[in-house]
């Protein structure tokens, strides 16, 4: 039977999406007995009438002639100054590499043939004293000997500034050692109405940085600079320069990092960079070099035993039970001694959508459920729950207020947690919805869109995850400007690690975006993985799996699914899946005893599912449960997992395999 | 089968093409024309704020600008206008938001209205907007750019998402603006 719920659901679907015949037959049936759920759709159709009304809106006249003038100035140049730069540049490496091979240096270091960083051994993030505002990480590319693709760096505005601008030194630094100055080596200097260049001839770099294998360096820039993009080569003294390392940060960082690629021994390494000027009326385009000796590499851990995979799973779905009627099961989590799902109740007393009330249920064998009452949850979906040492933690974002937090010893009995200014949607600082949580040594953490929260007790709550003396204070702010939805938490190797989507990146379409804690209590960004969009992450036998999809940057086009996986460091390696994996979409992930399972749907909505040991290889489960999972928990000798009927009915459904 | 309400303006996105060969300034300015409106409201109605919405605009056709001149000129401005100012508007959003939280409270906000919050609207609209206050900047993202004529499919490209999460994105959005909506109605 079709709820008021459901029938308003689709009212609202059918405004922006063709809904499919069985859905237009359900919708106009109930509405044809249902004059309250006539006039929802009414309600839905004024507000969208009423939108359109004032969605087009003129903007202020000076908009149009900034832009219309600049566009002029623009048309009407006649040199690029920066091609004649680019070739100085050139003709600039010719000579350097000419008095190289004459021996013009008194010091001619070691030139190494540099290989890209392929090791399973962790990689540390390193994040020295001296810390600028903001630090961001890149990785080698996939091809280490690939150019970067040609990198336009943004104008710089107008008025030029009205004394010469000059170039400001670059400071690199390995690990917590002071940092160096870097070698200048050249610059093209670019204002407004003017373009010059500053070259240097190259010389030797004088100090020598310590490093070994996995290190990184970091470029500091001093302040009223930002980077806009910095690339690291090997044999930088030469025009064959081969590229190892590029980044393009979007939040325009004082600090950057690159990894260290040379092998031992000693080498030169250059960064050619763009950087900008805080009031953005000065771009720069700035090589500069240093020397680094490297260690040799570091030893490899253990590998831990991989989960036997090769034995098929059999799913079984756990029977209906009362406690299941007219409910969805969103999350669930495990315990010491029970399982513990989260979700909503319908109580179709509303006519209004999210007519949900929260709801808990608690299981000790994982077959029979019991309810829970939570209390203050009307209209609200729990959407996510987690366990401590003390008691489980649920989640949601409530409409029209914002996020909320409920916490029970038990799984059964739930208090919500008083509110704070930040839980406020309506609040200028509300961190708006609640992304994920996690028990962290002494404490959850959870994040929200903005922001991250502390409690002891999952009842007292306050704001911050606050970084140790000595630490880069901001980097609180650049983790949460990135780290958007889906996201989560996890702790890896005893490290919180925080996981989110940067899909505000201006130059990568859905960048993936991750943040350790440090032991120092430092936060640390790395990139995550690359080459796709992570929507489920979890921990492995091996350290770190997740799945998600490539982004197509055309609309509404299917997004190819993909997988992950780490040893648990900032190192991301793309899986393989035998057979090739489908048009399908991976949702959610569940990982222990029995590998790493994760579950979707194919284009046609059947369900999916496939197993893996340590992420490194898939293959596809023959008997997935038939149903949408949307949440999965590793148990003794298998997995538990919540979600919605093969029917697609209104009942909680659970599904355990062996 | 239709969408219940059928658009009455064309989604932002067709023009262009006839403009491939015009002189950069030239086709900057067509462009200017047939998009500003849609993108400074999408921003307006999103941040709610005239000065972030009209700086969003400036960037999100200076940025096209640069495309342009790289010779780059996408086949369709409109879409691509979309995509930037959505990821413009939520981006600018969040920093704002985190500057605010972090930046001493030297004002206030409850005095009365500044010259420009008058474009926000009339009365009527007045409501309207109180109640898109209510949700978050992602939500009122998704329902204005629905409301300018974009379909699910697009809005789904312009966020970056699978179309069923941004249809259920959007449907839970329609819903809570007609909770928040009642309850304004409720309480007049």
């Amino acid at each position: 039977m079709t709820t008021h719920a459901r029938a308003g659901s689709l009212s609202a679907a059918a405004l922006d999406f063709e809904l499919t015949p069985a859905e237009r037959a359900e919708l106009d049936g109930h509405r044809a007995t249902c004059s309250a759920c006539r006039s929802v759709a009414v309600g839905y159709r004024a507000d969208a009438a009423k939108l359109r009304a004032i969605a087009f809106v003129e903007p202020p006249a000076w908009v149009r002639a900034a832009v219309v003038s600049t566009a002029s100035r623009r048309q009407t140049r006649s040199i690029d100054y920066w091609k004649i730069i680019a070739v100085a540049a050139v003709l600039l490496a010719a000579l350097v590499a000419a008095a190289i091979a004459i021996g013009a240096f008194d010091h001619r270091p070691t030139i190494v043939e540099v290989l890209p960083v392929v090791s399973p051994s962790p990689q540390r993030t390193a994040v020295p004293s001296a810390q600028p505002s903001a630090v961001l990480v890149a990785e080698p590319s996939a091809d280490a000997s690939a150019e970067p693709a040609a990198y336009t760096p943004p104008a710089p505005i107008c008025p030029a500034p009205t004394t010469a601008p000059s170039v400001p030194d670059v400071t690199v630094s390995v690990g917590t050692a002071p940092g160096q100055k870097a070698t200048f080596w050249g610059a093209g200097i670019r204002t407004c109405s003017t373009s010059g260049t500053d070259d240097a001839v190259p010389a030797t770099p004088s100090a020598i940085l310590s490093a070994k294998p996995g290190d990184r360096f970091a470029l500091a820039l001093p302040s009223g600079w930002a980077f806009l993009q910095a690339v690291a080569t090997d044999q930088a003294t030469t025009s064959d320069a081969t590229t190892r390392a590029a980044m393009e940060p979007t939040d325009r960082p004082t600090q950057v990092e690159l990894p260290v690629t040379a092998d031992p021994g000693e080498s030169i390494v250059g960064f050619d960079l763009w950087i900008i000027s805080d009031d953005q009326r000065v771009v720069v385009g700035l090589s500069v070099a240093i020397r680094v000796s490297v260690a040799g590499s570091a030893p490899s851990p253990t590998p831990a035993p991989l989960p036997n995979v090769s034995v098929p799973l059999r799913w079984t779905r756990v029977g209906d039970q009362p406690s299941f009627a007219d409910a969805t099961m969103t999350a669930v989590a495990a315990g010491p001694d029970r399982y513990v799902a989260v979700g909503c109740a319908t109580t179709a007393t509303t006519l209004t959508q999210d007519v949900c009330t929260g709801a808990s249920w608690m299981s000790t064998d994982g077959l029979t459920w019991t309810r829970g009452t939570v209390p203050d949850a009307d209209h609200t979906y729990l959407s996510g729950v987690t366990a401590g040492p003390d008691g489980y933690l649920a989640w949601a974002f409530v409409p029209g207020f914002g996020t909320a937090f409920w916490a029970s010893p038990d799984g059964m009995t739930w208090r919500r947690a008083p509110s704070i200014p930040s839980f406020s949607v309506s609040q200028p600082d509300g961190f708006v919805s609640p992304r994920g949580a996690v028990w962290y040594r002494d404490r959850f953490i959870a994040f929200g869109d903005y922001g991250f929260w502390t409690s002891p007790d999952g009842l007292a709550w306050s704001d911050g995850l606050y970084v140790a003396v000595g630490c880069d204070t901001s980097m609180n702010e650049a983790v949460q400007n990135t780290l958007t939805p889906p996201g989560g938490l996890l702790v890896v190797h005893g490290q919180l690690l925080a996981w989110g989507v940067d899909w505000f990146s201006d130059t990568v379409r859905d960048r993936p975006s991750m943040a350790r804690w440090t032991d120092a209590g430092c936060w640390a960004r790395d990139d995550g993985p690359s080459g796709g969009t992570p929507v489920a992450m979890d921990t492995s036998a091996r350290g770190l799996v997740a799945i998600g999809y490539v982004p197509v940057a055309k609309a509404g086009a299917q997004q190819p699914p993909a997988a992950w996986h780490s040893p648990g460091d900032a190192a991301w390696d793309p899986s393989t899946f035998a057979p090739r994996l489908p048009k399908t979409s991976l949702e959610t992930i569940g990982s222990g005893a029995r590998g790493i399972y994760a579950a979707g749907s194919d284009a046609t909505g059947r369900s999916t599912g496939w197993r893996s040991a340590d992420g490194t290889t898939w293959t596809a489960d023959p008997s997935p449960p038939p149903g949408h999972l949307s949440s999965i928990v590793a148990t003794a000798d298998g997995f538990l997992a919540v979600g919605t009927d093969e029917q697609g009915r209104i009942v909680a459904s659970v599904w355990v395999a062996h | 089968v239709v969408n219940e309400i059928e658009p009455t303006m064309e989604p932002v996105g067709a023009a262009g093409s006839d403009l491939a060969a015009v002189p950069l300034a030239a086709w900057v300015a067509a462009t200017y024309d047939a998009h500003a409106a849609s993108v400074f409201g999408l921003a307006l109605r999103a941040t709610r704020d005239p000065e972030l919405a009209a700086d969003v605009t400036q960037e999100a056709f200076l940025r096209l600008m640069t495309e342009g001149q790289h010779g780059h000129r996408p086949d369709n401005p409109g879409a691509w206008l979309y995509r930037t100012s959505t990821n413009l508007i939520i981006s600018r959003a969040r920093r704002a938001s985190v500057a605010r939280r972090l930046a001493p409270r030297l004002l206030s906000h409850d005095g009365p209205d500044r010259p420009e919050d008058v474009a926000l609207g009339n009365e009527q609209h007045r409501e309207l907007d109180a109640a898109m206050a209510t949700l978050s900047v992602a939500d009122r993202v998704a329902l204005v750019l629905a409301s300018q004529g974009a379909t699910g499919e697009e809005i789904a490209g312009y966020l970056g998402r699978s179309p069923g999460a941004t249809r259920t994105h959007l449907t839970r959005a329609r819903a809570r603006l007609r909770a928040a909506v009642l309850r304004r109605e409720a309480t007049r």
